[in-house]
């Protein structure tokens, strides 16, 4: 996939996602994968019949539904309607007398989103320029610091910490460790 | 001693299978190596004995990446700061040893 193409389909999605969440939250993953337009066209619908098909529970069953959807001709009966009928049944059973798809009905609020679709691209930090070799200064700095730490560490913590082990009691193998490490070193 | 003995092995698998790839795997291991020393008893004899044998396998190793990293002027100047640098490190290594034994467990220095 070109740059070009991936920036197309990183904005569809981003819209489609825009458009359709507020009233289905999973819905554009399974439109985004129906075809590179249909996904655009069927959220373009989504604003409009969000608060159907979050407040009333009878329109969510509406040929017009399906139709901006997409899910009638590229889906069938999808599992999320089914999931939203299960979490009602179970808020009903456990919490009678609650309000059901309240917080969904409020979300079509986030509709100005799309606004700041076409803005991102333009704001957005292209991440695609080939990577550098590093610099000599970088290779330099890095090659000082693994020196410093050989040092630190094998020459002289190692040491110090052979020193150590002859002294905190581990007894006579300790001694004879650290004697041969120095030794060999 | 070790380093007389196994630097030529160190110089050999530099050949065969690239110094930078070596001197980071090597490093590694040397760093394995040291965290056995904190280990009861039979395992610090692997410790002791594998940081002493990864770092003499070590020492063959940062010249040819410097090397290869600084071709003309500048490889000698880079050779020097990597073998300053590393002074550095051992004379920095007991004096932190020093002041971190009154205030740690020898385990964790």
């Amino acid at each position: 996939m070109h740059a070009a193409e991936a920036d197309r389909a990183s904005r569809n999605a981003a819209l489609t996602l825009t458009l359709a969440l507020p009233a289905d939250r999973r819905r554009p993953v399974r439109l985004r994968l129906c075809g590179p337009r249909r996904p655009l066209a069927a959220a373009a619908g989504a604003p409009a019949l969000g608060p159907g098909v979050c407040g009333n529970e009878h329109c969510q069953s509406g040929a017009a539904n399906r139709a901006a959807w997409g899910r009638g001709a590229a889906h069938g009966p999808g599992p999320c309607h089914r999931r939203r009928r299960t979490y009602a049944g179970a808020v009903r059973s456990r919490y009678p007398g609650r309000p059901v798809g309240t917080a969904r009905r409020v979300l079509p609020v986030g509709l100005g989103c799309p606004a700041g679709a076409p803005v991102c691209p333009a704001a957005a930090d292209h991440p695609r320029a080939e990577p550098r070799e590093p610099s000599p200064a970088q290779r330099a700095g890095s090659l000082q610091v693994w020196s410093f730490c050989m040092g630190f560490a094998l020459d002289g913590l190692f040491v110090f910490g052979l020193t150590l082990i002859a002294v905190a009691g581990l007894g006579r193998s300790g001694v004879i460790a650290a004697s041969v490490a120095m030794a060999l070193r | 001693m070790s380093e007389i003995l196994l630097s030529h092995a160190g110089g050999a698998l530099a050949d065969h299978f690239g110094a930078r790839q070596m001197l980071i795997c090597l490093s590694l291991g040397a760093a394995a190596a040291l965290g056995l020393i904190t280990m009861p008893e039979p395992a610090i004899w692997g410790g002791v004995l594998g940081t002493v044998i990864l770092r003499a396998l070590l020492q063959s190793l940062p010249a040819p990446v410097i090397a290869q990293d600084f071709p003309g002027a500048a490889r000698v100047p880079a050779l020097a700061r990597q073998a300053v640098w590393r002074d550095v490190g051992a004379a920095a290594g007991p004096l932190a040893g020093g002041f971190l034994f009154p205030v740690l467990p020898s385990s964790a220095i």
